[in-house]
C-alpha cells in the first residue's frame, strides 16, 4: 500500500513536471508523429500489427504474473531504452533545441512504453514499474558521444574481408554486440533469458544490411546474380552459425527439454539473416541506404518469437529472393 | 583491336544517346574521349563495360565479343561502403597477373590504410578507387573523369602511371574535361558529339583545336559576358 502511495506521488510529480517544465510543444509534436506513423500504415498491415500487439500484450500479461517475469520485463525495458538512447539520431538536435534535455528524453520513453508500464501496474508490479521509470530517468541523463572513435571497434580477425557487412557492422556496433553476446552467455543460467539479447543481436545485424555497396564491389566476384546471391547467403549464414550456434547449443545441453525453442530460435533467426541479405539486393540502389520495407522486416524480426509468423518470413524470403535476382541482373548479367 | 560497330544506345523510350557510333581503337594505346556535357561520353563507357546493353551494334575485342572480365572500370563518382577502411576495400579486389603491393601503393598515393573511407577527401576517394582498378590488372581500363578532384601531384602521378601501363600493353579509355590532362597522356583523342564520333585527333592537333575553340568563345561570348557582368 505504501508503495502504491509512493508511486502515485511520483507519478503526479512527473505529470506536473510534464505540464510545467517539459516543452509541451515537443510532446505534442511527438504525439503528432506517432499519429502520423499509424495513419501511414496500410490498413491490412495495421490490422496484422494490432493483432500482433494484442497477442504480445496478452503473452506479456501472462508473463508478468510472477515476480521473475516482471523483473525480466523491467530489465529488457531499461536495456532497450538505454540502447535506443545511445543510438537515437535526434539526440544532438534535441540537445541544441531544448533546455531540459533529459526531461524530453524521459517523457519520450515514458510515453512510448506506457502500454507495457500500464500492464506492469495492472499486474501489481508497482515497485518494479517505479524502478523502470527511475531507469528511464537515468537513461535520459546518459550522454551520447559526438563521434565514433577513429578506427571504431576492433574487427575480429576471423571475419573474412568478403563479409564486409559483418566487418563494418562490428566496427560500428562492436561494443553493443559484445555486451549482448556476453549477456546471452550469462543468461544461460536462467531459462529463456539468453534469447532476448540474442534477438537484439539479430536486430543489430539487420542494420548492417541497410547500406548498398558500390557497383565495383558487386563485380568483384565476377558472378551472375544467382551465384552472387548464393555466395553472399552462404558466407553470412556461416558467420551467423559460428556466432549463434554456441549459445543455442549450450542452452540445449543445459535444458534438453527446451530443444525445440533453441532450434526454433536458431532457424528463425537464420531465416531473418538471409532475409536481410536478399532484401538488401531486392531494393539495391548503388551507394544508397535502404529505407523502404522496414515495416515488413520488423514484423519478420518479431516473428522470431511468434512462430505463427514464420510463413510470413518465408513468404518475404521467397519474394525478395526473386526480386533480388531480377534487380541484380542489370548489374551482373555480363557474368551469366 | 577494340572495335565498336554501329553502336546505338537508348535509355528506355527516350531518343538514342549514341546513334550508330563506329570506332576502331588500337590496343595498347591510350584513347581519350572529349565532348560537351551530355555528348554521351559516360554512356559510351557504360556500354563498353556492359552496364547498358546496346540497342543495336556490337563491341569486338581481338575478333571476339568484348567480355566484362577483360575490363576494369573507374566510375566518375566514387563512393564506398560505410565504415569500410581502404585496406578492406582493396583486399576485396582480386589481383591481376602481377603482384600488387597494397602497402606500397597506399603509401605512394598517401592514403592511410586503416582510416574509414568516409573521412577521405574527394581526391583521396578518387585515388583509392583508382588503386582498386590498378590492382585488378585487366587488359582494358576504362577511366571516367580520372583527373577530377586530384591535386597537381596526384595528376602527375596518374599521368605517369597511365603511360607506364600503356607501355606494358594495357588499353586505356579515358574521358576528361581537363583537356591538358588528355593531351598529356593520350595517343588518340576522339571528339564525341551528338551521339557519334565527329573526328579523331592526335594530341597535338587536339591542342591546336582547343586553342582555336578558346579564341572563338572569347570573341563570340566575351562581349556579352562583359555586358552582363
Amino acid at each position: 500500500m505504501q508503495a502504491a502511495q509512493l508511486y502515485t506521488a511520483f507519478f503526479s510529480y512527473i505529470c506536473s513536471m510534464e505540464r510545467s517544465k517539459i516543452n509541451t510543444r515537443f510532446l505534442r509534436f511527438r504525439i503528432g508523429q506517432a499519429g502520423k506513423f499509424f495513419r501511414e500504415i496500410p490498413l491490412p498491415y495495421l490490422a496484422v500489427l494490432l493483432v500482433m500487439a494484442g497477442t504480445g500484450l496478452y503473452a506479456l500479461h501472462a508473463f508478468l504474473a510472477n515476480p521473475a517475469g516482471r523483473m525480466a520485463c523491467a530489465g529488457v525495458l531499461i536495456a532497450g531504452v538505454c540502447f535506443v538512447h545511445l543510438r537515437r539520431k535526434d539526440y544532438h538536435f534535441i540537445c541544441m533545441a531544448e533546455e531540459r534535455v533529459w526531461q524530453v528524453f524521459f517523457a519520450d520513453y515514458l510515453l512510448f512504453s506506457s502500454p507495457v508500464l500500464a500492464l506492469l501496474l495492472w499486474r501489481g508490479g508497482w515497485l518494479v514499474a517505479m524502478g523502470v521509470v527511475a531507469g528511464y530517468a537515468g537513461a535520459g541523463l546518459i550522454r551520447q558521444p559526438f563521434r565514433q572513435t577513429a578506427k571504431g571497434f576492433p574487427v575480429p580477425p576471423f571475419i573474412p574481408y568478403g563479409a564486409f557487412e559483418a566487418r563494418t557492422l562490428f566496427r560500428r556496433y562492436g561494443g553493443a554486440l559484445a555486451v549482448l553476446y556476453l549477456a546471452a552467455f550469462a543468461g544461460l543460467l536462467f531459462p529463456y533469458a539468453s534469447f532476448a539479447p540474442l534477438w537484439f543481436c539479430v536486430v543489430l545485424v539487420s542494420e548492417g544490411f541497410k547500406d548498398c555497396e558500390p557497383v565495383a564491389l558487386l563485380n568483384v566476384y565476377e558472378m551472375g546474380s544467382k551465384r552472387f546471391l548464393h555466395h553472399k547467403i552462404r558466407l553470412n549464414a556461416g558467420l551467423y552459425s559460428l556466432a549463434a550456434g554456441p549459445p543455442c547449443l549450450i542452452y540445449t545441453l543445459i535444458r534438453p527439454g527446451h530443444w525445440p525453442l533453441a532450434l526454433g530460435f536458431f532457424v528463425l533467426a537464420a531465416l531473418n539473416i538471409i532475409l536481410f541479405i536478399v532484401s538488401k539486393y531486392a531494393l539495391y540502389d548503388p551507394g544508397k541506404k535502404i529505407v523502404s520495407g522496414q515495416a515488413s522486416a520488423g514484423l519478420s524480426l518479431v516473428g522470431i518469437f511468434v512462430p505463427f509468423l514464420a510463413p510470413f518470413t518465408l513468404f518475404l524470403l521467397v519474394r525478395h529472393y526473386l526480386m533480388a535476382r531480377r534487380n541484380l541482373t542489370p548489374y551482373l548479367y555480363a557474368y551469366d | 583491336m577494340l572495335t565498336i560497330e554501329k553502336l546505338t544506345v537508348c535509355y528506355k523510350k527516350q531518343p538514342p544517346v549514341l546513334k550508330g557510333l563506329s570506332l576502331s581503337m588500337e590496343t595498347g594505346k591510350v584513347h581519350g574521349f572529349a565532348g560537351l556535357n551530355g555528348a554521351g561520353k559516360t554512356t559510351l563507357l557504360n556500354a563498353i563495360y556492359g552496364f547498358i546493353p546496346p540497342t543495336a551494334g556490337q563491341i569486338v575485342y581481338n575478333n571476339q565479343p568484348l567480355k566484362r572480365r577483360d575490363i576494369a572500370y573507374l566510375e566518375a563518382e566514387n563512393y564506398f561502403y560505410p565504415y569500410m577502411t581502404a585496406r578492406e576495400y582493396l583486399s576485396l579486389f582480386p589481383e591481376g597477373k602481377a603482384a600488387f603491393d597494397t602497402r606500397r601503393w597506399l603509401q605512394l598515393f598517401a592514403l592511410p590504410p586503416d582510416e574509414i573511407t568516409e573521412r577521405y577527401s574527394t581526391g583521396m576517394r578518387k585515388r583509392l578507387a583508382l588503386l582498386a582498378v590498378l590492382k585488378q590488372g585487366k587488359p582494358i581500363l576504362i577511366l571516367d573523369e580520372p583527373f577530377n578532384g586530384l591535386d597537381l601531384e596526384s595528376t602527375f602521378l596518374l599521368t605517369n602511371i597511365l603511360k607506364q601501363l600503356q607501355s606494358k600493353g594495357a588499353t586505356l579509355i579515358i574521358t576528361s574535361h581537363i583537356y591538358e590532362s588528355l593531351t598529356d597522356c593520350c595517343n588518340h583523342i576522339h571528339h564525341l558529339s551528338d551521339g557519334i564520333i565527329k573526328r579523331s585527333y592526335s594530341p597535338e592537333a587536339f591542342h591546336t583545336l582547343k586553342e582555336q575553340l578558346q579564341s572563338v568563345i572569347q570573341q563570340q561570348a566575351g562581349q556579352l559576358i562583359s555586358q552582363l557582368l
